[in-house]
């Protein structure tokens, strides 16, 4: 008789104890092996040696391409081991010689398909492209690493291909094992051993311990030194050992039993559903977790279909499992034998009816053997335990019903979801059916197909986890996050700052792409503009007042051929339903360039179209900071207001009635690619605008330049603003036509909006947002009254800047300190609006007196303050500023 | 016919009388317990505990005021069944092993008294 011992850190050895136990023939109750009997310190010898090559890297540390090469060696060895693997699990589990002569080769498939898999498409690094976080800039991937030392626990009834499912994933994933198999059937995986040992795998990367599961199992699944364990067998035990591992946090795979549904559809090719119901049930036994053994038969054909089911099992041959002509073998065990027995008895006392079987078997020529027939039983109900537990043998239940709803209703009463089964001669009503039944795997037409790519596993009390394909891969890996910091500076960090009193970023990326086209007659350039894009189909989105002024027309004229048409029907301060509707219109005609004429209300309206139709969904969907991953639909932006620097900003401000106030989308991506910046499109723009807009460029290019994330060339953009609005307002206000200082005016409100997309606003925008959310003061005109103020509070932190304003506002500050020249700045401020005659106070502007508490406290939380050069922490510092506004 | 033995087949810990008794009182049940198998799956069965009646050609045993069932085949499978409780952090219920073995995780689980 033969001796196997146990494999520890790349040696065969005997147990520490001197124990061994025998294995026996199923077929002939002949005891056919001695094996080692692992106990305690053979687990802990096992788990040791898994823990010192692991964390050497003797295996993890290779690549998976080299892992690959040294898994070709150990497939070969279990080639040269074949015919031994093969013969040996038929006589030791009982599997029929016919299904186990390929075991081996599946076996070689799965280590080089899994291998090859590993080495060439597994995502062992992936980007994350878009973090989520905009306060922490920079490379986000992940890694996906060996989880360590794992156990595989497997059971009985498939010994060799599941000593693979467990090898072959934790191998090839950079893990090392402990294997336990199932004590009825150890042998094949210590042939395994033997060839890994052959293939030169590393010691201790692969072990393979016999013994009892309950004793081994207690160390195994508690060992802190285990990282994971995958274990297929019973629900209770598998259970058990969730619980066990839980204690250590393991990661824990689970694979375990079920009750499967075969269902058969009433238009079934009855030959082919008929041998997939005996196949799906009696194939090994039974002794497969997701057999089909609920049978599912449609009223009208169900004695039909039982009738040839009988006819079908009884003509199985049962037969010793080296026999070549044997249909079915053996059960395992003389215990599983009983179940069987018990189970058919309490079948028979649920009321159930026996059509066949029920009943051991004996094999001509030979002397015991653990044989059953292929059992049959009809009028089942699904609650009788015979339909609830599993058997685990060849006795299968054949449920009745009426309709496909039914069907799938019985199927999913139970607390399994492992397989199941649909048999129907129409695919699109077998694919619904296969959808309605909660479970792991369904196979439609067919049963007990296994594929080394395809994900094996179970819904509900079935299981945890997959085995197989890459899905299974990931399960014997953990993922480390990588973070690499844009800035590597503590004074570029914002989130550092929440701990520091120093709050200016230093470092900054300066991303504006847009093409700025400016001057007179600038119109005639959108016609090569839309040809460089690759468009040929613009639709021009514009409001009612600018398309009654005819501007939208004149870009209409410009773009001859390529435009679609104009849509003009976007409104003030544009909510997401403006968008939706337009880009409703764009798809229906096919646009693939947005041409943008109008304030920013348009021009916002038009960022979101241009992400919508490249995107689809709707604007809500994309109410968020900076995760658009790729170029959107073109968009050429031409202004008539000179304020809101939206044509080359990263900004769309849209409102959203469901949360009540107005929300984003920030993303660099959804800066426009050109802007036309031709002064006849702002000739037209009654004075009131004209110089409220104004105020809110002025208010971009001042705070960008107190913000925290002020920056030198974001300082010089919005110093020329800051100077071209203080020579051209007075000048355009007292005469609307002239044509060069409307050039300078859109000029400036372009590069205040370079300016404040990069450095962003500040307190001023907070509060000008609460007063026009809560009282409707229009932005630019409430910008304006706030700037000064906020200007003289930000002197404490910002007077050098402010003293540039000051300069660049033409103030003389010679022999002023910084600070007097700051405030001289909030001065000429004040005195520019008197002089364009922009409004001065909140009250003018219908903001009622006992309000300002309350727009105090929802100011402090917009997002602009986070920014704003002076910390804002204090309502009350908000509530005195309201109140000089006031 | 069922027979009550003479023999011991079934040993129960005071810890397990003890949560039975509890379990009856709360369900407001006499019936005996009947030690059976239960398979949950995937290869290895187990014994359970359930209330159930006595059956023709049973074997009986009372133990503290209580009534264990169990059928011949079974007992001839098993042997001697003892039962005890756990009631630990992640383990509670019965723990049921036998002086025959089923399997190799004899005793591994729990499992709980069943209505």
């Amino acid at each position: 008789m033969e001796q196997y011992k146990l494999f520890i850190n790349g040696k065969f050895q005997d147990a520490a104890s001197g124990k061994t136990f025998e294995s026996v023939d199923p077929g002939t109750e002949a005891p056919i092996a001695t094996i080692a009997q692992a106990g305690k310190a053979d687990a802990e010898a096992a788990i040791a040696a898994a823990r010192r090559a692991f964390n050497s890297g003797v295996w993890s540390g290779l690549t998976p391409a080299a892992r690959m090469a040294k898994i070709h060696d150990f497939a070969d060895e279990v080639a040269k081991q074949g015919l031994r693997l093969a013969a040996t699990e038929c006589m030791d589990s009982g599997q029929i010689i016919g299904l186990a002569k390929f075991s081996p080769l599946l076996g070689i498939g799965f280590l080089r398909n899994m291998a090859l898999a590993a080495a060439t498409k597994f995502p062992w690094e992936e980007e994350i492209p878009v973090s989520g976080n905009a306060f922490g800039p920079g490379r986000e991937f992940i890694r996906r690493e060996p989880i360590g030392v794992c156990v595989g626990i497997i059971p009985w009834n498939f010994p060799m291909t599941m000593a693979f499912w467990k090898i072959a994933p934790s191998l090839i994933m950079g893990n090392c094992l402990i294997l336990k198999p199932a004590s009825y059937t150890s042998l094949s995986a210590l042939i395994i051993a033997e060839c890994a040992q052959a293939a030169g795998i590393p010691d201790g990367v692969i072990n393979v311990i016999a013994g009892p599961g309950g004793e081994l199992g207690s160390v195994l699944c508690t060992h802190p030194d285990v990282d994971k364990v995958a274990f297929t067998g019973s629900t209770e035990v598998g259970r058990e050992i969730m619980r066990m591992a839980a204690d250590t946090v393991k990661k824990v795979t689970l694979e375990l039993g079920g009750k499967s549904a075969n269902i058969i559809l009433d238009d079934a090719d009855m030959e082919l559903a008929v041998e997939g119901a005996c196949f799906g049930t009696f194939f090994h036994q039974g002794q497969i977790c997701e057999s089909g053994t609920r049978v599912l038969v449609p009223a009208k054909i169900y004695d039909q279909f039982v009738e040839k089911m009988k006819k079908r099992a009884e003509a199985l041959r049962i037969g010793y499992q080296l026999d070549p002509t044997s249909h079915m073998g053996p059960l395992v065990s003389k215990q599983q034998l009983a179940t069987v027995e018990r189970y058919v008895k309490i079948g028979k006392d649920e009321g159930a009816k026996l059509v066949t079987g029920g009943k051991r078997v004996e094999v001509a020529g030979i002397k015991g053997g653990y044989y059953y027939a292929p059992t049959i039983f009809a009028n089942v109900n699904n609650k009788m335990r015979i339909a609830q537990e599993e058997i685990f043998g060849p006795v299968v239940c054949v449920i009745k019903y009426d309709s496909d709803e039914e069907a799938v209703a019985i199927a999913n009463d139970s607390i399994y979801g492992l397989g199941g089964g649909v048999f129907s001669s129409n695919q699109a009503r077998a694919e619904r059916v296969a959808r309605g039944v909660r479970t792991g795997t369904m196979w439609i037409n067919n049963y007990h197909i296994f594929s080394d790519y395809c994900p094996f596993g179970g819904y509900k009390q079935s299981g945890v986890g997959r085995e197989l394909g890459v899905a299974g891969l990931h399960e014997y890996t953990v993922i480390k996050r990588v973070h690499v910091n844009t800035m590597a500076d503590a004074k570029t960090n914002m989130t550092f700052q929440l701990m520091s009193d120093y709050k200016k970023v230093d470092g900054f990326a300066y991303n504006c792409p847009t093409m700025v086209i400016a001057g007179h007659g600038a119109l005639s350039s959108i016609y090569k503009a839309i040809v460089d894009l690759g468009c040929r189909r613009a639709l021009v989105l514009t409001d009612p007042g600018v398309n009654k002024a005819g501007l939208a027309q004149k870009v209409k004229n410009a773009l001859a051929d390529f435009c679609v048409g104009i849509y003009d029907k976007i409104p003030p301060d544009p909510d997401l339903e403006a968008v939706d509707a337009a880009t409703a219109v764009a798809r229906e005609l096919k646009a693939d360039c947005i041409v943008s004429v109008g304030g920013g209300s348009v021009i916002d309206t038009a960022k979101g179209v241009c992400v919508t139709l490249k995107n689809g969904g709707n604007a809500n969907d994309y109410l968020n900071f900076l995760v658009l991953t790729e170029p959107q639909t073109p968009h050429i932006a031409i202004p008539t207001t000179s304020g809101t620097g939206s044509e080359v900003t990263n900004v769309s401000v849209l409102t959203s009635h469901k949360a009540g106030r107005k929300l984003f989308i920030v993303d660099a991506r959804i800066m426009p690619n050109v802007a036309i910046l031709d002064p006849i499109f702002s000739l037209s723009l009654p004075k009131d605008m004209t110089v409220s807009t104004a105020m809110d460029a002025m208010t971009h290019a001042i705070e960008a330049m107190t913000s925290t994330m002020s920056n030198k060339i974001c300082d010089g953009m919005a110093l020329q603003a800051i100077r071209l609005i203080n020579e051209n307002l007075p000048l355009v206000a007292a005469d609307g036509k002239n044509e060069k200082a409307r050039l300078n005016m859109q000029l400036a409100a372009t590069m205040a909006g370079w300016a404040f997309t990069i450095a962003q606003v500040g307190l001023a925008h907070g509060m000008a947002h609460t007063v026009g959310a809560l009282h409707h003061v229009p932005h630019g005109a409430a910008c304006g009254i706030i700037l000064p103020k906020v200007m003289r509070y930000n002197v404490e932190t910002s007077a050098d800047k402010l003293a540039q304003v000051a300069h660049a506002l033409n103030v003389n500050t010679s022999n002023m300190s910084d600070r007097d020249a700051a405030l001289a700045a909030a001065d000429a401020i004040e005195a520019l609006m008197v002089k364009v005659g922009h409004p001065m106070r909140l009250r003018d502007m219908g903001v009622p007196e006992e309000s300002i508490p309350v727009c105090a406290f929802h100011a402090i939380a917009d997002t602009a303050v986070i920014f704003n050069g002076r910390p804002v922490n204090d309502p009350n510092d908000i509530i005195a500023l309201y109140t000089q506004a006031y | 016919m069922m027979r009550q033995v003479s023999e011991v087949i079934v040993n129960v810990t005071v810890d397990a009388v003890t949560a039975i008794k509890s379990f009856l009182v709360n369900k407001d049940n006499r019936k005996p317990i009947r030690i059976d198998i239960h398979n949950t799956g995937c290869c290895d069965c187990s014994l359970d505990l359930s209330v159930d009646e006595v059956r023709e050609n049973d074997l009986i045993q009372e133990i503290e005021g209580l009534t264990f069932t169990i059928s011949p085949e079974i007992h001839e499978l098993a042997g001697d069944v003892t039962i005890s409780y756990v009631n630990e952090k992640v383990k509670k219920g019965f723990v049921l092993t036998s002086s025959k073995p089923l399997n190799e995780w004899d005793g591994f689980g729990v499992c709980d008294l069943k209505q």
